[in-house]
This record gives C-alpha cells, sequence and structure tokens, in this order.
C-alpha cells in the first residue's frame, strides 16, 4: 500500500520509526510526494476544497489545525488514515463529510470523468441557455456521453439529498462505500468511521469548511487513494449505519448486514481530540439498536 | 426457542413430530427486530392451530405484523391430515428480499461481454417461481433433501475421500419444462431456508458464450477466470454460493466429438479446465452447482459422472397440467379479468369425490377434460395458454369462468394444430 512507502520513505532518511508524519516526514519523503501527487485532475480537487474553505475563516483554532496540528496527527496504517479534529464537530458537519467523501472517491476511483461539482457546471452550462446563457463562457462538452451522464448525475444528487436527510434523523456512527460487486462482495470498500467524533453545537463548533480542508489535507498526504491506474466504471453503493427506529423512508434497512471483510478496504476514520462536554454523549450507546441502512440508488460510473 | 404457549420452534428432536416450515416475509421498509417478528408470528399461528396443507396469510389483524409483515406461509407440508401445530416442530425463517437486480461481470476488460450474472439471494426477482413449479413425485422436495443432505454431510466432516460427492445437479429434459427456474427457485429456497447458517446466498448464472476466446487457447484461461471470481465468493463462509451453468452441453461438449476433427482443440481446453475447477470447488461445503440441459448426449462423460442427481424433468402429468391452469385461473381472477370469481376444486379433491360430475364439480371436470386433452405439452406453453385463449377466442375485457374455459379448450386444440401443421411440414 501506498501509506508503507511514506513510511518507508522517512524510516531510510530519519530512521525513525514510529510514525510517518511525527518527523515532519521533511527532506525526501516531502519530495517525494510532492513529485507523486499533482496530475491535473487532482490538483482540481485540492483547489476544489480550498475555495470551498476561502470564503468562511469562521474559527481561528481550526485554521491553525491543519498546517500545525493535522500532520502529526494524522496516522495512517495499512488500510486506515486516521483524522483527529482539536474540538467539537457540528451535526452537519458529518454529513458533509460523508458527502464530499463519495464524490472525492467516486472521481478518484474514475467513476466520474471530472469532479461532481465540476460536472454540475457543465451540465448547468450545456443546459439550454437561460437568460445568462450568452454571457457564459461556452463549454467544452462534446466529449461527454450526455444520457448516462445526467442520469449518474442524477442518482448521486438523490443519493447526497438524502444522506442529509437521513443525517438530520439520526446519529450516523459509520458509513460505507462499496465499489462493484454486490453489497456482499465488493470489489473495494471505503468506510468512514464517525463514531469517535465529539458532536457539538453548531456555534461553539469547528467550521465544516476548515475540517474538511484538514480531511482532504491528510488523505493527501497518506497518499492511500491515489493509485493511477486504469479502472472498468462500476456500480456504487452507499451504506448507512443509524438508528434502527429513525423512521427514515428512502433507504431500505438491511438488518442481516455485516461489512464485508474480504474486500479491499479503506477505513477514513474521523476523530475529535477534545473530551464530551457532557457525560451523556460519552456513555455507551446501544449499538444493537443501529443498523445497516442501504441506498436504493446505485451510482454507476461514466466515462466520456 | 418455545414460545409462551405450545408450539415449538426448532429443530425437531428426532421423534415422529412433523417439521413445519413457515417462511415469513417481511417488508423491505421494516426495521423490527427478527425475534419480535417471531413472536408475532408465533402468535398468530397459535390462533389458527389446524392446517389442511400449505397456506399463506397476507392480511392480519395484529397491528405489528400489518405493518411489518408481507406474508406469513406454510410451505411445503406434503401431509394430507390436518395437522395440529401445537404438536408438531416449526421452523420459522424470516426473510427479506433484495432488491437490488442483478450485477454482471466481465472478465475482460475490453470486452464489454457480461461473463456471469450474479445475484444477492433472497432476490426479488426469483420470488415466487418456486410455488409456480409444478412437478410430481416431489422433485421439488427431492432437490432440496439433496442439497440439505450436502450441507449435513458437511457439518458432520464425512471424509470425502471415503464418501464422495461432488455438490452438482444435472437437469435434463424437454425445452420449456422449467428447468433453468428450478435452479433459481431451489437456490431461492435454500438461502431463505438455511438463513440461520448462512448469512446470504450468491446465485452466479455463468454465461457459457462468454467463455470461448477469438484468441486460441485462451478460453481454457477465460474457465480458470471465471472459476477464479466464483473462487472468491465461495471464500466467505457466511455465503451459500450457487453456480448455475445453463445448457451446459455448449461448455461440456463431449471430448470424442473433437476426436472426429469436428471440434476445434480449444473446446477440448474448456471442457478440460471446466471438470479440474470442478474438482477444486467441490470442497467446499458452501457451494452448489447447478446446471441445465436439453441434450444430454452431447455432454462429456466425465462431467456427467461427476453429477450427482442427474434429474429429469418432464413434460407435466394430468395433474400437474390440472394445477398450472388452476394457478392461471386463479390469477385471472385475481386480476378481474374472469369474472365473477368462482370458487373450482382442487385436483385432491376431484380425487376424493372419485370424479363425479355434479352441480359442484361441473367446472373444475371441465377443467380436467382440458388438462387431460393438453397432455404432452411442455409448461411454457401451458403458462401462455390462457393469454392466447383470452387473445384469440375471449374478446372482451371480462368474463365468466365457464366462457373462459371453453376458450382455453379451443386454444390447447388450436396448439395441437399448430404443431401437427408444423412437423408436417418439416
Amino acid at each position: 500500500m501506498a501509506v508503507l512507502d511514506i513510511g518507508a520513505a522517512v524510516t531510510s532518511e530519519n530512521t525513525d520509526v514510529s510514525l510517518p508524519g511525527k518527523t515532519g516526514a521533511g527532506g525526501r519523503g516531502e519530495e517525494e510526494k510532492e513529485n507523486r501527487l499533482p496530475g491535473p485532475g487532482q490538483a482540481a480537487v485540492l483547489v476544489e476544497v480550498d475555495t470551498a474553505t476561502g470564503g468562511s475563516a469562521g474559527c481561528p483554532r481550526c485554521v491553525d489545525a491543519p498546517a500545525r496540528g493535522s500532520r502529526p496527527r494524522a496516522q495512517a496504517e495499512d488500510g486506515r488514515v486516521c483524522v483527529v479534529f482539536r474540538g467539537a464537530v457540528a451535526h452537519t458537519s458529518c454529513c458533509r463529510f460523508a458527502c464530499e467523501l463519495l464524490k472525492f472517491v467516486l472521481y478518484e476511483r474514475q467513476q466520474l470523468p471530472a469532479p461532481y461539482d465540476q460536472l454540475l457546471l457543465l451540465q448547468e452550462a450545456t443546459a439550454p441557455a437561460g437568460r445568462q446563457g450568452a454571457l457564459r463562457r461556452p463549454m467544452k462538452t462534446s466529449g461527454l456521453d450526455g444520457r448516462r451522464c445526467q442520469q449518474t448525475l442524477r442518482e448521486l444528487k438523490e443519493v447526497l439529498q438524502n444522506l442529509e436527510v437521513l443525517f438530520s434523523l439520526t446519529l450516523v456512527p459509520r458509513v460505507l462505500l462499496l465499489l462493484g460487486g454486490n453489497v456482499m462482495a465488493p470489489k473495494e470498500l471505503f468506510e468512514i468511521d464517525l463514531e469517535a467524533l465529539v458532536l457539538g453545537e453548531e456555534a461553539g463548533s469547528l467550521g465544516t469548511a476548515a475540517c474538511l480542508r484538514q480531511l482532504f489535507h491528510t488523505l493527501f498526504v497518506a497518499d492511500v487513494l491515489f493509485k493511477p491506474q486504469p479502472r472498468s466504471l462500476v456500480a456504487t453503493t452507499v451504506m448507512v449505519l443509524g438508528h434502527r427506529d429513525c423512521g427514515v423512508g428512502w433507504f431500505r434497512p438491511r438488518q442481516d448486514y455485516t461489512v464485508p471483510t474480504r474486500a479491499k478496504r479503506q477505513v477514513i476514520a474521523l476523530s475529535s481530540d477534545t473530551h464530551p462536554p457532557t457525560p451523556a454523549q460519552g456513555e455507551q450507546r446501544d449499538w444493537e439498536d443501529y443498523i445497516w441502512f442501504q441506498a436504493p440508488v446505485v451510482i454507476k460510473g461514466f466515462c466520456k | 426457542m418455545d414460545s409462551a404457549g405450545d408450539l415449538h420452534q426448532g429443530v425437531s428432536n428426532g421423534t415422529n413430530t412433523l417439521n413445519i416450515h413457515v417462511e415469513v416475509h417481511m417488508k423491505s421498509s421494516s426495521t423490527a427486530k427478527k425475534e419480535t417478528v417471531k413472536l408475532h408470528v408465533l402468535d398468530l399461528l397459535k390462533r389458527h392451530r389446524m392446517v389442511f396443507g400449505d397456506f399463506k396469510w397476507t392480511e392480519f389483524d395484529d397491528e405489528f405484523l400489518v405493518n411489518n409483515v408481507e406474508s406469513v406461509a406454510i410451505v411445503d407440508a406434503d401431509f394430507i391430515q390436518p395437522v395440529d401445530l401445537s404438536n408438531s416442530c416449526l421452523s420459522i425463517h424470516v426473510f427479506t428480499l433484495n432488491y437490488e437486480g442483478p450485477m454482471t461481470e466481465n472478465l475482460d476488460e475490453e470486452d464489454n461481454l457480461v461473463a456471469a450474472n450474479q445475484w444477492l439471494l433472497p432476490a426479488e426477482e426469483f420470488h415466487g417461481i418456486w410455488e409456480s413449479l409444478i412437478y410430481e413425485n416431489g422433485i421439488k422436495s427431492q432437490l432440496l433433501d439433496y442439497v440439505s443432505t450436502t450441507i449435513f454431510f458437511s457439518d458432520k466432516n464425512v471424509d470425502s475421500n471415503l464418501i464422495a460427492w461432488n455438490r452438482v445437479v444435472l437437469l435434463h429434459g424437454p425445452p420449456g419444462t422449467g428447468k433453468t427456474s428450478l435452479c433459481k427457485a431451489l437456490a431461492q429456497k435454500l438461502s431463505i431456508r438455511l438463513s440461520n447458517r448462512y448469512k446470504y446466498g450468491q446465485f452466479v448464472e455463468i454465461n457459457s458464450h462468454s467463455l470461448f476466446s477469438k484468441w486460441f487457447s485462451e478460453s481454457g484461461k477465460l474457465v480458470a477466470k471465471m472459476f477464479q471470481a466464483i473462487q472468491q465468493l465461495i471464500n466467505d463462509p457466511d455465503a451459500l454460493v450457487f453456480v448455475l451453468i445453463d445448457e451446459v452441453e455448449s461448455l461440456t461438449a463431449a471430448r470424442s466429438a473433437s476426436q472426429a476433427g469436428t471440434e476445434p482443440s480449444d473446446a477440448i481446453r474448456v471442457v478440460n479446465s471446466v471438470l479440474t475447477q470442478l474438482d477444486q470447488i467441490k470442497r467446499y461445503p458452501n457451494v452448489v452447482i447447478l446446471a441445465t440441459s436439453n441434450v444430454t448426449e452431447k455432454i462429456d462423460l466425465a462431467f456427467v459422472d461427476r453429477a450427482d442427481i442427474k434429474q429429469y424433468i418432464g413434460p407435466p402429468s394430468p395433474e400437474a397440467i390440472f394445477n398450472i391452469y388452476l394457478s392461471c385461473l386463479d390469477e385471472l381472477m385475481r386480476c378481474q379479468i374472469i369474472c365473477p370469481k368462482e370458487q373450482l376444486l382442487t385436483y385432491r379433491e376431484l380425487k376424493m369425490l372419485g370424479f363425479l360430475e355434479n352441480s359442484v364439480s361441473q367446472l373444475s371436470m371441465f377443467l380436467r377434460r382440458i388438462a387431460l386433452k393438453s397432455k404432452g405439452l411442455s409448461g411454457r406453453v401451458l403458462r401462455k395458454l390462457p393469454f392466447l385463449a383470452h387473445a384469440l377466442y375471449v374478446k372482451t375485457p371480462t368474463v365468466t369462468l365457464e366462457r373462459f374455459l371453453e376458450a382455453l379448450a379451443l386454444a390447447v386444440d388450436k396448439q395441437f394444430e399448430e404443431r401437427t401443421k408444423l412437423t408436417n411440414s418439416v
């Protein structure tokens, strides 16, 4: 795995075996990553995240966090990336994390030819010209398979909207993104672990944008997702762990579901380093009553 | 687990208590715990203790069941006498259906040909097939027993070198007798029955034609690749994997034919590859291979030899035809195409009456005459006859049962007429 690569690079340089990022991963390790990173598409994602962050530098302590704090904290083991936020996060942020990761994984695994938000823009631009149509710069979309593209975007949009609904109804400790195969035997599995996050009030929590920046920064640095190899188009299914009685209608409950252990698995674990403000939140939840919900729509990948 | 009352649930204790299977189909939106559902179903069964054979509840008094359960069915009861449930052993299987539809597997990255379709069981597409298949002599229960024994032997760690069983079932017979459907239904049934042992079932339907490559000597490798993909599914001990090889003769054509020079040698490699792969797979306890064929004499002897059960599926008997027609008529009455609704007697009831014709049994006897006349038609033809009867001879949106039966008789006649014309012209 690529995670091990970083470790190896660091070890050879500093002979410090403990943590890949602990020594600042300076020197050669850093350079190597710089070289490995780009490719035009990935740069675009970075830019996108940055612009998202740009507007809302709301909370000073968390804007600082990625620069100083996150690197030493990002622990990357084989198939597991941990992102530690320095404080509580708002309930709505969790949903954004899952949605952004879904968009990102789809793009990164070559199921979408361009990042989702960019595709949305493209779609808007190619839609029958409205009032502002004449003003807009004409975009080149000739290569895009129109019908397939629209269908996939529709599916993805539906999933994203319903994820938002589900997150508002119940606490979600875990989200699975399953690529290829079927839900019991996928080709690849991404697990987003939100269990250790401390949830706070909207006002006292870290800004969503800053957290997203830290999250993606960690992912880029850990270099777990970037494997430049051609991939076939597959179907992506989203599974969400939620409370039995949350009353969500769109998702289908899958009571007997167990997370497949045989697929290639990548865990992205998010957590907070603060203690929960009230003991009520920290007390043992009854996980018995949390069951998996499956999105009834699969997102079929498409290419140009 | 024993319920509060005196209904028993669980494995029979070896005495001669009757084991009755109850299938509970949960609504796909239900989030209720299965244990709770079981308790409510036991409650329901306690209120309806006497059963006279297969029965299905779809409407309930209990609000919990209304909200969470689609149907409760007593299935595959082969007893003739009415049975008191309190004296028998109940196996309650609670299941929900998978709505995903098939996933496709491509072996060749460049080629878009689908090599296999894969379903997660119990699948919505296969629901109801088992009930719609009507055979005599307990063929269905034999097949069920076969697979149960297979799994029982594996459980007991029987040494497979001393007692060999290959997990291969070959169904053969004329076209249209429901071989492929039976395979799907069997897989569905077993995944429900064995749900306490295996968490889920996988059904892989191999598209034999995709395994032949345009490149010489590649075909054998494609077969190996296919089985590798299947192997990955089998590796999960929680999965019960069914592999269906439809029209197996195309994959295992008799190698002797190629010695005469009519088959390319690549075809021999395919057969060899299939045989060796089958031998590898049979070591695993959680796999069953189902194969169907129309022309058994074309199949390689080594494959036939590996099949534990070589079941002939022939055209239906008059009794089976009668039952097929009966289920068709029930469906038409449910859709109110045949109106008003009339109750027909079952074949068993007719038998008990000694096939006497009176005012009650008049229409049922008419149906029996049609069934006798239809002997020799395949199940696939029989299922489309009610449609043809309506299309050709009814011509009104709704029709009485008597009028429809007359139309059905005409449709049967026409079917035979067409058949003789077809054979004469050849």
